[in-house]
């Protein structure tokens, strides 16, 4: 089971009007992107922060870990955007190399608008993930007309991740009772199982969930309903 | 009312799965399959739902033949269906209500009447209180009622399901043959199964199969006192039958009648 999707379903905003967490979501996403204002974005990090913990009551030491990922692919590009070689006005620099590295106002400038910009980007989106069960925001995509197959996607792929997570957590559990993972090399060898495995059991499935949709009558689409 | 002659069917590999089988649907409204892992109990089902070709023999469904084209096994499949043994298998969505419409959604049904059905079929299986639920939330046993559920909803003539208490507990165990009970009301059903006392309970006529050939048929009652046959066959007796032999008790038909008994 996803931690994520286990808050999804048991938050105290879980029945609250899906189209309104959605329109909220995307006013952080999208308007507050395109006016690109640093004290909009700061605005929106504290409220969503607020509401995600206050209102639908996720644990902010768990809401916090949700941001380590994302965080360490920001500060990489970050470093890359912050440094640059050669210039004249840097506001600090080092000599190696018979090259001057060193960051300077502008770029200091742009890389906390674009840190700014990104933390309340995922705010918004770990608002949406957390408060709303993975179905309304299908139904919302629905609503706002995305074409079908994009949906069909969706859905067959949220229920496979739990199919495959489910195959894979037992795999790996059968495997460690026989002391599969005791050193390196079994531990390699029992990866390398495991990954086969897998994906042999993945076609045995999909055998039997075409089986199965014969028998319930599917005719080539997934209907989503209203 | 299905009726099956003389069915044969081979895998691509040459080795025969079925032989000759013969089964009648008249014989009663709930019939038992019976035989040990590996029989072919599945794969007469593959058969019976028309996923699986038979080589020789025929399948008929009130009186016509079994056709294989894509337009007369959907109709077919709109009256006789199936619930598979791991529900996992036919659960599609991710929450009930959805999984339960699916195949309803799949004939064109309007809202209105889906949801009906969808509520009329979780509660003959006793789950309206799951109607909101994500799948994989569920129990194991939740699982099972719910992919029960999705078939009702269809209203077919025939419900096939293949060991429909394997891996339930005690509880889970009586209130699927509640179900069943209740479900037998207006349709058939073909029951698969290793539990014996669930076959001697429920069914009003029962097939022995072994190596992919029947070899008895008849009441409950007088099927399971053939020793021969069952271990033959890999099979046991139902307790109810055991006490019988053993204490010259009248032979009870169920667990309730036992109970109530006092000599």
């Amino acid at each position: 089971m996803l931690l994520i999707d286990k808050y999804a379903y048991n938050n105290k905003l879980r029945d609250y009007n899906p189209q309104a967490k959605f329109f909220l979501a995307c006013v952080g996403l999208l308007v507050f992107r395109i006016i690109d204002n640093e004290f909009l974005y700061i605005l929106n990090i504290v409220f969503m922060t607020g509401v995600t913990v206050l209102v639908a009551k996720i644990p902010f030491k768990k809401y916090l870990d949700m941001f380590k990922i994302p965080f360490v692919f920001l500060i990489m590009s970050l470093v890359t955007i912050l440094i640059s070689i050669n210039n004249t006005d840097y506001i600090y620099s080092i000599h190696i190399f018979g090259l001057d590295l060193g960051f300077t106002y502008e770029s200091l400038l742009k890389c906390k608008t674009l840190f700014l910009a990104v933390f309340s980007s995922l705010s918004s989106i770990y608002f949406l993930m957390l408060t709303t069960p993975m179905i309304q925001i299908i139904k919302g995509l629905k609503k706002i007309k995305v074409p079908g197959l994009i949906i069909e996607l969706m859905i067959l792929i949220y229920r496979s991740i739990f199919i495959f997570l489910d195959e894979m957590h037992n795999m790996d559990l059968a495997q460690r009772m026989k002391f599969g993972y005791e050193n390196k090399r079994n531990s390699i060898n029992s990866v390398s199982l495991l990954i086969g495995n897998l994906f042999r059991k993945i076609l045995e499935k999909n055998r039997d969930m075409n089986i199965a949709l014969e028998c319930k009558l599917y005719d080539g689409e997934f209907k989503v309903g209203d | 009312m299905l009726k099956i002659k003389d069915l044969c069917f081979e895998y691509e590999d040459g080795k025969v799965a079925l032989k000759n089988i013969n089964i009648d649907g008249e014989n009663g409204n709930v019939i038992g399959i019976i035989g040990a892992n590996g029989t072919g109990k599945s794969t007469l089902f593959m058969n019976i739902m028309g996923i699986l070709k038979a080589k020789s023999g025929s399948i008929e469904f009130d009186g016509k033949k079994l056709t294989y084209d894509k337009k007369s096994l959907r109709e077919y499949r709109k009256k006789v269906n199936i619930v598979f043994q791991n529900p996992e298998q036919q659960l599609f969505y991710s929450d009930v209500y959805d999984d339960i419409a699916f195949a309803l959604r799949n004939l064109n049904f309007t809202e209105e009447e889906i949801e009906k059905r969808v509520y009329d079929s979780l509660d003959r299986v006793n789950s309206l209180d799951l109607i909101k639920k994500p799948i994989h939330f569920l129990s194991y046993g939740q699982k099972k009622r719910v992919s029960i559920a999705g078939i009702l909803a269809l209203d077919g003539k025939i419900l096939l399901m293949d060991e429909p208490t394997s891996g339930l507990d005690p509880e889970m165990t009586k209130d699927m043959k509640n179900i069943i009970n209740e479900i037998k009301n207006d349709r058939q059903v073909i029951i698969s199964s290793h539990d014996m006392d669930l076959i001697y309970e429920i069914c009003d006529y029962i097939y022995v199969i072994k190596d992919g050939e029947v070899t008895a048929h008849g009441k409950p009652e007088d099927v399971f006192i053939q020793t021969k046959v069952l271990t033959e066959a890999r099979l046991d007796k139902p307790w109810l039958i055991k006490i019988y032999e053993k204490f010259n008790t009248p032979l009870f038909k169920s667990e309730e009648e036992f109970i109530n008994y006092n000599k």
